[in-house]
């Protein structure tokens, strides 16, 4: 038994790291050309903090760095530019920069964005003595404050998202939690098991994550924190208990227990551990979502017959139904600025897709074609979407902006990805 | 008479275990050895550290076979073929230990209730085998609201079970919801395979 179990061990150990790639849509039709101009001395850095800032550019879905080759000139000074061999490339900035060693081995980025329409310096912003291990996110940081300046919405590149990796190692499946940088660089693995782990959610200090194991058999919350590795298991009662969603302010823990008998949303206080139930329902209450003012949870019940979408006023306990469009909607997300509400929807002969609704004027919109769609969640900017698809027979990850048109789509050689949450702003 | 045949019967279930399993092919019917890795990674941003999971194990013993040559669960045999005026000697399992289930249903279906009744009868012959009911849905929508219907499913059954006299106490319910599915696979053919309720046989 225990020869079996050390094999077991050797095989995980030299299984592969799943390396999620980031595969870039060609669909982005109206994605503006921009100049990013290789930096001086990167290239001896274990990081090109360019090449960074251009994948993120263009996984947004909304710029096209132009190809090395089309680049007319290479100036390594502002002064250096010649504003109208630029003219015919259509793009109207210029990024250039410099990465420097230091003499203690760490690093220093200075970079500069110029309005190649003005002909003026938009910023010039320096990272000082960073290690090598950080260059990716000064890129991310970098490219964050270029699509601010170009389009006056917060960046969301310098961020993070967790996911649930399945494989079948030794005939068996194994489960593993992952986290990664958003453009999938960085996988860590925070959890492993060879029972499932569903429905990551991240803290809002993006410190923790919460999550369903199953390990002992039936599924149960924990809440771990990433840095120290400790756990706290604080839902394991009777029944299912699931659907962990942070509050805006960290505090509380919105549950779905079935302990009273049908699956009902809780509270869950984190500081004095006492529970507040919010349904009782002898329908399924499941999937809450919080709305970023922390007074409204949106949630799947299916009390009408099939899933729809409510919320539910905290302070008075009123619930109200959201959803009419389609048959069935769930797994709701409220967009960062309260605005929107993204879902799975699906009507018969339609499939599972994600769906938008305006919450102010009820529009309903679908926003993607692909398949089995599930588990949307919104950059902390409120742009894009990120879910769970199947393609090829087998689960990936896309990123849909707002507007429509994947962007991207995220997947790993040997096995499948699923369960995604975007994370908060890294601090 | 009923001796021999109880000395039987135990001998041929002792045999039968080494093989059997009551579940097709799920990991919950296997005791699992502990897997441990712990990966501490240094350095500053990316510094996670990994844990990993634990599963106790659980012994699962087929619940009585009352056949001969360690018969296993044979599919489509009918009722009728093992009722009790019969020589149980040569009574085979008459259906598998699962119950199927319409899309976003939760409603036990006739061939349903045969098929629990069955297993009514036999828990209610051996009242030291308790049974536990796995919920699963198939893979379509999402995640957390299947968990959910899974339990119902599960429900479902045992309320049916309890129907058939089956006490509460010897039933469990737990859910899986789309994590587990028996068959992979992304089509009806696949999809009504695994909207099923198991019921595993536990002492």
């Amino acid at each position: 038994m225990r020869l079996i179990a050390l094999l077991w061990l050797t095989l995980a150990a030299l299984t592969a790291r799943a390396e999620l790639t980031v595969e870039i849509s060609d669909a982005q039709e109206n994605a503006a050309p921009v100049a990013i101009i290789p930096f001086e001395g990167e290239a001896l850095a274990p990081e090109k903090v360019s090449d960074v800032v251009g994948f993120d550019l263009r996984r947004s879905g909304r710029f096209r760095p132009l190809p090395k080759d089309d680049l007319p000139e290479l100036p390594l000074e502002v002064g250096d530019i010649h504003y109208e061999d630029w003219r015919d490339t259509g793009s109207d900035v210029l990024l250039m920069g410099r990465v420097d060693h230091n003499p203690d081995g760490s690093w220093t980025v200075t970079a500069t964005l110029v309005d190649l329409l003005r002909r003026e310096v938009m910023f010039t912003q320096k990272w000082a003595g960073v290690s090598g291990r950080q260059l990716r996110r000064v890129g991310h940081q970098l490219a964050d404050r270029m699509f601010e300046a170009m389009t006056g919405i917060r960046g969301a590149f310098d961020t993070r998202i967790a996911y649930v990796l399945v494989q079948t190692v030794g005939g068996r499946k194994r489960y593993t939690l992952n986290v990664a940088d958003s453009d999938g660089h960085n996988e860590r693995a925070v959890l492993r098991s060879w029972e499932p782990i569903t429905s990551p959610d991240w803290s809002p200090d993006g410190r923790k994550l919460a999550y369903v194991s199953f390990e002992n058999g039936r599924s149960e919350v924990y809440i771990q924190d990433l840095y120290t590795g400790r756990r706290e298991r604080v839902a394991a009662f009777k029944g299912i208990n699931s659907a962990p969603a942070w509050s805006p302010d960290g505090r509380k823990l919105a549950l779905t227990l079935s302990k009273a008998g049908s699956a009902d949303l809780y509270l869950l206080d984190l500081k004095t551990r006492k529970l507040r139930r919010l349904t009782r329902h002898w329908a399924i209450e499941t999937e809450a979502s919080w709305a970023p003012d922390g007074k409204t949870l949106y949630f799947t019940s299916d009390r009408r017959g099939q899933p729809q979408i409510f919320r539910m006023n905290l302070a008075t306990g009123e619930v109200e139904r959201v959803t009419y469009e389609g048959t069935y909607n769930a797994s709701p997300a409220v967009s960062p600025d309260g605005h929107w509400l993204a879902m799975v929807d699906a009507s018969p002969g339609q499939g599972y897709h994600i769906a938008l609704q305006d919450l102010k004027t009820g529009d309903f919109r679908i926003l993607t074609d692909t398949f089995l769609d599930e588990s949307p969640s919104f950059a902390p900017n409120g742009e894009m979407i990120l879910y769970a698809m199947n393609r090829n027979g087998r689960g990936e990850l896309a990123v849909v902006p707002v507007e429509g048109g994947i962007s991207q789509y995220l997947k790993v050689p040997d096995g499948e990805v699923k369960e995604p949450d975007w994370g908060p702003y890294r601090k | 008479m009923k001796r021999i045949m109880l000395a039987g019967t135990v001998t041929l279930m002792l045999a039968g275990c080494a093989g059997q399993q009551t579940k097709p092919d799920q990991s919950g019917a296997t005791p699992v050895e502990p897997v441990t890795e712990a990966e501490k990674q240094a350095g500053e941003h990316g510094g996670l550290p990994v844990t990993s999971g634990n599963r106790g194990g659980v012994e699962v013993i087929p619940i009585d076979q009352q056949g001969e040559g360690g018969a296993e669960g044979v599919e489509g045999l009918r009722p009728g073929e093992a009722q009790a005026g019969e020589t149980q000697q040569n009574a085979a399992l008459a259906y598998p230990p699962v119950v199927y289930f319409d899309t976003d249903s939760d409603v036990v279906s006739e061939e349903g209730r045969q098929v629990l009744k069955y297993y009514a009868d036999k828990l209610l012959a051996q009242p030291e085998v308790k049974v536990r009911l796995e919920g699963h849905t198939d893979e379509r929508g999402t995640p957390d609201y299947n968990l959910a219907l899974g339990e119902r499913r599960a429900k479902a059954v045992k309320e049916v079970l309890e129907l058939y006299g089956v006490p509460a106490e010897r039933i469990e319910v737990i859910s899986y919801g789309e994590e587990r599915p028996a068959v992979p696979g992304h089509n009806e053919a696949a999809w009504s395979k695994n909207r099923r309720v198991e019921l595993v046989f536990i002492k």
